[in-house]
Formats: structure tokens, sequence, C-alpha cells
């Protein structure tokens, strides 16, 4: 074998034991996918594709020793790699050719059928041993379509677009005649985006449906090895290389197809370009770039170009407390405006899937087929508990929770001898921490909570799945506002294990005499674990407990309390913080945010059935931003005006209605001073001082208070559907950024109100100022 | 159609209402032909920028008033394009860079440096050095301040700088210690009752004395506002007589109908109600320490006087929050509870306890 490329080495590994034949092909045929471009580019640097294998079952043996030999030949073909590049990779494998599956593993290119891999588990069960060194994700990954975890609507979506994208007709539409020209359909399908947080299937559903469909895939990823090799060679920037390796492959490859017309004459396979790595888009001229290249894309489409399809796992927020200023003004999380740019993304080519983070019934049964295959016996598989709170406790992440899975059995292997011993340790482990039980809280771990499962396999599940698990936004504000203390009354409902876990503590010590007012009973909140789960960021997640918390509390003096510590949490800064804050004082801010509510809310909180309302800030704040952009319209245009008023003084002529030039006016004079009065001046004279776009920046009629206020309300239920949970997170995710902007109701009725007049003021204005040009 | 503020704006050192002192120190320098680096400093509306313009048509003549607007396109180190507005003559170029915000030194150096470097090319020009006049300078970040120092000092030859700010606290020492520093005070009621007169002489009606009277108590020593009041006020009702309304600005009658309903009823729901308003005028542009001061003295002028001092403290304690902080609306509200507890506690006991 050739121990030379990096995707040979990956291979070699999972296959140094002898393996039969058949599942040796199932390995390379798994790892084959996960390959980069890399692996070929370090072989010639500019030539960044390869084609990735995929081809129907019946025919796949021929083809892999066709495309091997196709693929020596193709490499004889290719120019001399530059001086300085060491040729090892165009070594011919050793190994000898009839041996064809065993060459087929260490090839580039494999083609192999995919629907061994059942066939293969049921014989290599004795390979188990082996198959450990493999992961279970890349091992028994679904081979037909029904056994992909994602929903059925989304995959027929994704399915129906591939082929609408490759030819040019819906998949469930007989195939129109061959004159038809099919390219107008095409021509609007040129890039399909798929996003969803990491493990649901994004990636293995393209794969999967591409094989299905008898399609190329030309993958390209980030490789990064080139900088350590190509010491003589000129480096390509990484996104140079991506342009030109998108405007390559919209031409159909020369020297395969000149292959395949030998061989085959007739058919061409269809192709597709997969990005499932993104480059550094938080660097500017990289993003740009990249967005250029993907419009050029787009607008350049012939019958033979190919479609593109771009997996981006979002990263979410993950319940980190930190927002630094960068992120903020970027607007959290990359989108798929981030990605993809706004010609593309609105322009007509261009459609965007979203996965969703998988149920966990639906990751059961995932798990499930997959203990099938891997463990034959059903006496060695863990128990149905298990799995089922392996698929509670992953986040609707399959391939996280398949790697527990594969971590769970393999331990049960090797501790079976001694199990007893083991049993009894973990017993003694569990006594004596208290806090490793029971993390799987949250939203979803409830369910799992009552699973039986035995104490000491929770405790293991626990250590190795314990993720920060995000609670929704509302279940995290509704902590802190109910304030919930040991013996409240009308505890009922509260979670048994909790209030024990919690009465267990030690008791507080006295406080002295002075400080008794601070006393309170035990928190439920257990602040060290709830921190990480809040899912939005410190300075949100302070907007939006200041929105609502007033609500919640029976007298001013808590209001003011509580206010007051969101004060401190706002100005907490480190020594080094210059224009953000540092990630350090973000978490403390966060911590005094959180924990001063907690002390300042009354307890119990009263319970009128108070409404968790989104904070106006945002609104606020980007009313404030198109004011301060018309008040700079409004500078644009008193400045104009002086300056030709000026200019009239300056040739000498003696006007008595012109100004006289005083320097450019201060944005705070404008907004405060003049602004203000030349609209009371001018609705009063009647001659126009101000352009029509100053209409904004008058304030609207003072309104006397009203109690009841049709604001936009999202009312904080304890359990909201999955799908509302995950748009309340995010929109709160954004920060500053693009929140949907709900109108809150008085506003618009005292702008209604007064609109009418004022519109019939500024007509009479506009006619004005045709007057005076 | 012009506002009285421009059409009655002095355009010489001669035609100045106040500060006749300042005014001829001025003139002098402007003769000497070794005029400094200034910086013009003193509250808003008492006339610095008109100050400055007068001194500049005392070095220069009436070319300076030969005007034209400049879009200027700067490019910071992160790539990232600037537009800057600039007004600018033969003799002089006027800006304002802290409307860049954090990017202000790039503007700075840029500018200044092109300014410096190229010479006088009208020979016939009085002086051989530009002016560059600088607003805001107290908004400069610290950064630009330090650019600033040092291109003050290279590009003497050909340049002179004008600073204008309104308080020299936050600007740093080496530039205090290398400009002339021009105080320019707000006018005293009887200067701004002249000025005042001179307009209604100009504009050939005569002014009652109490319409005087209410517009100086609003104005308090900005003549900016006071002529703009009084151009309100005469629109209202041309005779300017019998009771009279003053004309303010519609966020400062916001601002007082706040404090009343603070005084009124101290509740969440209340603090609710009134937090809908500060929003309001946050999203108007209103800044919010101008909100925070014009409700805590409404408040001071309506409570008990053992009151009065804790208002004014706990204003001054959340002022200084809110520069220090990052959300206004935290520290404006901050604020309000508290002056509502106080008050609330003060109603209930009738006498205070010591603040903190």
């Amino acid at each position: 074998m050739a121990p030379t490329s990096k995707s040979s080495k990956k291979s070699s590994s999972s296959s140094s034991s002898s393996s039969s034949s058949k599942s040796s092909s199932s390995k390379t045929s798994l790892s084959a996918p996960t390959r980069k471009m890399s692996s070929m580019s370090s072989f010639q640097p500019t030539l960044n594709f390869k084609p990735s294998s995929s081809s129907s079952s019946s025919s796949s043996r021929p083809s892999t020793s066709t495309s091997s030999r196709k693929d020596e030949e193709d490499r004889k073909l290719m120019p001399p790699p530059p001086p300085g590049v060491k040729p090892k990779n165009v070594s011919p494998p050793k190994v000898p050719n009839g041996a064809l599956n065993g060459k087929g593993k260490n090839k580039e290119v494999i083609v192999v059928d995919d629907d061994d891999d059942e066939e293969d588990n049921r014989s290599g069960l004795n390979d188990a041993q082996d198959d450990k060194a493999q992961m279970w994700t890349d091992l028994y990954a679904p081979a037909i379509e029904a056994e992909l975890a994602p929903g059925k609507a989304r995959i027929a979506k994704v399915k129906n677009w591939l082929h609408e994208s490759l030819f040019g007709y819906p998949s469930d539409v007989s195939p129109p005649p061959r004159n038809v020209n099919t390219d107008k359909l095409r021509k609007y399908k040129r890039i399909l985006f798929l996003s969803g947080p990491a493990g649901v299937g994004k990636t293995t559903t393209v794969r999967l449906l591409c094989q299905s469909l008898g399609v190329e895939i030309m993958e390209w990823g980030e490789s990064v090895e080139e900088w350590s090799l190509g010491g003589g060679i000129d480096r390509e920037s990484s996104i140079s290389k991506f342009s030109s390796f998108i405007s390559r492959s919209s031409y159909p490859s020369l020297s395969m197809t000149t292959q395949r017309t030998s061989s085959q004459p007739t058919a061409m396979k269809p192709r597709l370009i997969l990005l499932t790595s993104l480059p550094n888009l938080s660097h500017i001229p990289t993003r740009e770039s990249f967005h250029s290249s993907l419009l050029t894309f787009c607008q350049t489409f012939n019958s033979l170009s190919c479609p593109m399809v771009i997996i981006h796992s979002d990263a979410g927020s993950g319940g980190r407390a930190e927002e630094s200023w960068m992120e903020r003004d970027r607007g959290g999380r990359e989108g798929s405006l981030e990605v993809l740019g706004r010609e593309v993304r609105d322009g007509p080519w261009c459609q965007e899937i979203d996965f969703l983070p998988l149920a966990p019934t639906f990751l059961n049964k995932a798990l499930l087929r997959v203990l099938q295959t891997a463990i034959p016996r059903a006496v060695d598989r863990p128990s149905h508990a298990t799995v089922q709170l392996i698929a509670l406790s992953s986040n609707g992440d399959l391939r996280s929770a398949i790697n527990t899975l594969q971590l769970v059995c393999s331990g049960k292997k090797e501790s079976k001898s001694k199990k007893r011993k083991s049993r009894g340790d973990n017993e003694v482990e569990e006594d004596g921490g208290p806090r490793k039980k029971g993390s799987g809280k949250g939203s979803r771990g409830g369910k799992g909570a009552k699973l039986d499962v035995s104490k000491d396999l929770r405790a293991v599940l626990d250590a190795m799945t314990r993720k920060e698990q995000s609670l929704n936004l509302f279940h995290a504000l509704g902590k802190v506002f109910y304030n919930k203390r040991l013996d409240d009354p009308n505890m009922d409902d509260e979670d048994e294990e909790l209030l024990e876990r919690i009465r267990k503590l030690p008791p507080d010590d006295p406080l002295p005499s002075h400080l008794r007012e601070f006393t309170r009973r035990k928190s439920l909140v257990q602040i060290e674990s709830f921190i990480p789960t809040i899912p939005v960021d410190a300075s949100s997640f302070a907007l939006w407990i200041h929105q609502s918390f007033p609500n919640y509390c029976n007298e001013i003096e808590e209001i003011s309390a509580g206010l007051d510590e969101l004060c401190s949490a706002d100005v907490m800064r480190t020594d080094d913080d210059i224009w953000q804050s540092s990630p350090q004082a973000i978490s403390y801010a966060l911590h005094l945010s959180v924990r001063g509510m907690l002390m300042s809310l009354p307890s119990p909180v009263p319970r009128k059935s108070q409404k968790v309302v989104k904070p106006q800030f945002f609104e606020s704040f980007r009313l404030e931003r198109d004011n301060i952009s018309s008040l700079d319209h409004v500078a644009g245009y008193i400045t104009k005006k002086g300056v030709v008023a000026s200019n009239a003084f300056a040739d000498g002529g003696v006007h008595h209605e012109l100004g006289v030039w005083g320097g450019m006016m201060n944005k705070r004079v404008l907004a405060g001073e003049m602004v203000p009065m030349m609209v009371k001046i001018q609705s009063l004279h009647g001659h126009l001082l101000l352009p029509p776009s100053a209409q904004s920046l008058c304030l609207p009629p003072y309104s006397s208070f009203t109690s009841s206020r049709a604001t936009a309300e999202l009312a904080a239920k304890d359990e909201l559907d999955a799908e509302d949970e995950y748009e309340a997170t995010a929109a709160g995710d954004d920060g500053l950024g693009d929140v949907p902007s709900t109108h809150s109701g008085w506003d618009e009725e005292d702008s209604l109100k007064d609109g009418k007049e004022k519109e019939e003021d500024w007509l009479m204005d506009d006619d004005i100022v045709d007057d005076w040009d | 159609m012009s506002l009285w503020v421009d059409k009655y704006r002095p355009r010489s050192l001669d035609e100045l209402h106040y500060h006749p002192e300042l005014s001829s120190r001025l003139r002098s320098l402007a003769a000497s032909g070794d005029f400094p680096h200034i910086l013009f400093y003193g509250p808003s509306g008492a006339g610095k920028k008109t100050r400055i313009m007068c001194t500049l048509r005392e070095l220069y003549g009436p070319g300076v008033e030969k005007l034209r607007i400049d879009q200027r396109v700067f490019v910071t180190p992160s790539n990232r394009k600037l537009d800057v507005n600039v007004v600018q003559s033969n003799y002089h170029i006027e800006l304002t860079p802290s409307d860049v915000g954090m990017y202000d030194r790039v503007v700075i150096q840029d500018i200044l440096k092109e300014i410096a470097q190229t010479q006088q090319v009208d020979l016939n020009a009085k002086q051989r050095f530009k002016v560059v006049i600088i607003n805001e300078a107290d908004a400069l970040t610290r950064d630009a301040q330090a650019a600033l120092r040092r291109t003050m000092e290279k590009y003497m030859n050909n340049m002179r700088l004008i600073l204008c700010a309104n308080s020299t606290s936050k600007i740093i020492a080496p530039i205090r210690s290398r400009c002339l520093l021009v105080r320019v005070a707000a006018p005293s009621d009887d200067e701004m009752t002249k000025v005042l007169q001179h307009v209604a002489k100009k504009e050939r009606f005569s002014l009652p004395s109490p319409v005087t009277k209410s517009i100086l108590s609003t104005s308090q020593g900005n003549l900016r506002k006071a002529l703009l009041v009084f151009e309100a006020m005469k629109m209202q009702k041309p005779d300017l007589t019998g009771d009279i309304e003053v004309a303010k600005p519609d966020w400062e009658t916001y601002c007082s109908k706040i404090a009343d309903s603070i005084i009124q009823e101290q509740s969440a729901q209340r603090l609710l109600d009134v937090r809908g308003k500060i929003y309001e005028l946050l999203s108007h542009c209103i800044p919010p320490t101008v909100v925070l001061k014009t409700i805590s003295e409404r408040i001071v002028d309506r409570v008990d006087d053992a009151l009065k001092p804790q208002i004014v403290h706990w204003a001054a304690y959340y002022e200084l929050r809110m520069r220090m902080g990052s959300k206004k609306i935290f520290h404006l509200e901050a604020f309000i509870a508290k002056v509502m507890t106080v008050y609330k506690q003060f109603n209930m006991i009738g006498y205070i306890e010591d603040y903190e």
C-alpha cells in the first residue's frame, strides 16, 4: 500500500488488521467520503478536486478497477510536479493488481458498494474487536434513504432539489422527452444551502442521495498541510484556490470524460460540488472574494455546469456567556447571509434548507438500528433504557449520540470480567459526589430522569455525554423570575430529586446583624449549573431580564435594588478593556445580573400570570440608528444651505434673508436644539427649513399613561414546543442584530393619530422646496 | 429664508455684542502675524463658532467665506471606508472627526498631513498658513488626541489648528499646553437682553420685558437657544403680548412630564410606563445624559428641600455609571427607580435616612 497521502493513512489504520475483503471494502467506502481534496492537492497543488465515489452497487467492483487504473493514467497525464515536491505520491501502489479490493482501499478513488454494509456486518461479527478501531458513525452510516435520520419532508426537499438541479425536472415526474431543454430549471437551481446544528445528518443525507441518484461528488475542503509541504511552490491563498476550483469545476473534466467516453460512451455522470468546510469568512477580503466567486458561479451557467451544495453547521451559541465586541459587531453566529452574500442569497439561484436538531425519538430509532448491526447478540447490547437516555442527553446530535453509544458498548465489553468489582467502585464514587448525577436535567432531561437506568450507568453517561445543554430562553428567564426557593408554598410540582439535593446542602452560616436583611432561603437555582445553560449572550440576557422583571416585583424598592445590580453588571470592566468588555468581565457581569436579580426579587414571587416581553431595546436601537442617519441628512442639508448663503455673501451680495455661516453643527446641538425648534418655527411660518427626511426626528405627542398596551408579547410558558423555542432563541441570539421588528402597538397608534396632520404639513413644505431651489 | 440665529450672526469681530476684550485680543492676534494654535472652549451656544469664523475673516478677509463641501473618504487599517464631510475654503478646512467614532485618529492623521504638506498656493493670501478647525475636540479619542499632538509640533510652519470644545477636561494636557486657551463664557443676562433687543430692532418690533425674562430663564445662557425660542414665540404670537407660552423643544416638555409622573406615583407599572417614554427620547437621539439631567432638575424643583440633595446625589451617581456602562437605559431607569424609592420612603416616614 502507499502510505503517502493523508487518506491512505486513515484507511490503513483501519485496515491494519486482517479482515475479510468485503469488510475492508466497506470501511474504505465509508472513509472515502471523509477524505478531503488536500490529499490530492498535496500532490498537485493547483488541482484541487477529486471525484468522490458513488455508483450503484452492481457495477461497483469493475468500476473500482477502471477508475483506479484510469486514475493512475490521469496522474501520468498531469504535468510533472514543480521541483521541491517529492514525487512520493506517484509511486504506484504495491498491492498486486489481482487483489482489487485490497488495492481499492488504498486508492484515491474508490467506488464501492454501500449496500455491502449490512451483509458485511453480519459476516464480520468476529471482527467486532477490529471494528473498534473505527468510529461507528462511519461504519454504520445509513445505506438507504429510509435509514436517514432527518425528517422525511426535508430529505424529500433535498432530493427534489438535487434532482431538479441535475436533471432539470422534479423527481416525482416522469422524465421529459430527450429533445426538451431541461436547462431552464437547472439554470436557477445552482446552490443549495443546508444549515443546521452539527450531527443531524446534513452531509450524510447529501452523500446518500447523490449515491442513489448516481451523482459524482466533487468535494472541496480547506487543506492545511500544504503549508508544510510547499517549500518551493508559490503558495496560493486558499481563497484563490477556491475561486479557481469553482471556475474549473464548472467545466466538465477533460481527462475523465475522455476516459469514460472510451469505455462507456453514452453516459456522462452528472456531477455536484460539495462544500463542507468554508474558508475563513470572518476575514473580510476572504469573505468578499468568496461571495464574488459564488456569484460568478451562479451567473455562469451552461448545460454542463454542475450545481453546488454548501453545508454549514451553525455553531449556535451553546450557552457561552461570552460576547466579544467583534462577535457582537457581526451579529453572533454566521448566518446564510454571512456565508453566501446578499446577492447570491437573495438571487434566484439559491435555496436554503434548514435542518433541525433531531428529536429524541428519531435519535432512538437511529441508535437502535446502529446497535442492531453493530452488536448482533441481543444479550450483549446495552438496555433500551440506556439507549433512550443517550438519545435524550445528546441534544439532537446524532453523531455524538452514536459516539457515546460506541463508548458505552466498548466499555462494557472490557469491564465484563471485573463487572462486580467495578460496579462496587462506581457506587463508592457515586456516594462521594452528589453533583455527579442528574445532569441530564434541562428541557429534555426531565423525562430522562424517570428512565429506569442504574445509577452507576447514569453516572458514567453523565461523565461522558455531559454537554452543556442550553435551556430555552424563556425557561431560563423563568428560572430567574420565579426565584424559587426552598420551602416555597405550592412546591408540589417541583422535582423531588432536586429538592432532595438542595436540602442536603449544608445550611448557610447566619449573617451578622447588620447584614440580616440579605438573608434568603436556599435558592432552587443552582447558579453554577444554570449559568452555562443560558442560551443567549450576557448582555442580551440582561436586556431580557430588564424588560420584564419589574412585573415580578411587589415594591419599587425591589425594582430599584434589581436595577442597581443590572447597572453594576453593565459597568463591569477589567483594566485591559479599552473598547469592549473582556470575556472575564462579561462572565462576572452575567453572574452579577443573575445573582443580583435572584437577591432582589421577592420570595415567593407574586404570580399574576405576568408576561415575558421582548426587550424594547432592540426596536429603540433600530429607531435610533435610523434617526441618526436622518440627522446626518439634516446636517448635510443645513450645511449645504449655509455654504450656499456664505458664498453669496462672499460674492458681495448683501441679501437680508441670507444666514451667516456659523460653522458645522454639532449633532447633539442639532438633535437637542436646532431640529426641534426648527420644526416648530417652520410649522408656524410655513417656510421650509428642514428636509422632509427630518420628519422622523419629531417626537410623537406625549400620551398620558395607559396601563394596558398592545405590545408584541411572547407569553412565557414553561413548555414551548420545539419550533417556537428555536425561534425565540434565534431572535435573542442576535444581540443588537437583526431582530425581527415587531412594532409596539402604541407607537403605531400614535403615529397614526398625528400622521395625518403631519402629512399635510409636509406636503405643503414640499411645495416650498421647489420654490427655494 | 433663514433663521434669526443665522441671519443676525455677526460676521466680523467688530459686530460681536459681548466679550469685547476677547474680541480685541483676537483681533490683535490676527494682526500680529504670529498666530498660535487656539483652543476655544465654553458652554454650548456661547458663540465659539461665531467667534472662530470672525477671527478667520480677520485673518484672511472675505475670501474665507467662499466655502465648498467636500466628502472625503478615509480608509482605516482594517480596510473600512469612512466618509467624512468637510467644509473648506482656500484658507481653512473644518471637520468633525469625532463623527467617525473610534476611527477619528485616521481622519486626523490623514487630513492634517495632507494640509500640512501642501503649501499655500494663493500668493495673495494674507497668511502663509492654513487653518484647520476641529469641532468637538473633547469628543476625540485619546489616540486621536495623541496623533494631534505630534502633528501640532511637526507642521507648525504651514498649518494652525483651531480646536473647539465644551470643556478642556477631556483634552489631554499636552494639547492644552500647546494651545492658546480661549474661554468663551456664556453671555450674562444683560448681554443676552442686548442681543435680543438688537434682533428685535432689526426686525422692527419692540420686545416686552416679560418675554425677555421668560426667554432668558429657559435658555440658561445659551444664546442660540434663546434666539430660536424667541423666533418661535414671535411666530406664535406676533405681538408678543399677554400670556404667551414659552416655545421649548418637545423633548424638554417630555422630560418634565416624565418627572411629574415619577412624583405622582411610585410603582412598578409607572416605572414601565416611564421606560417607554425614555426609550422614545433615546430613539430620537436625545443624549441620555441630557435626559437624566433635565429630569432630575425638574424633580429637584418639585420636591421637599430635605430631598433635594438626595436627588442630586443620585443623579450624579447614575450619570457617572452611565458614562462607564454601555446600556444607557439601565442607568436612567435605575435612577428613576431610586428616586421613586427615596421619594416614597420620605413620604411614608417623613424624614430621610442618610444615603450611602
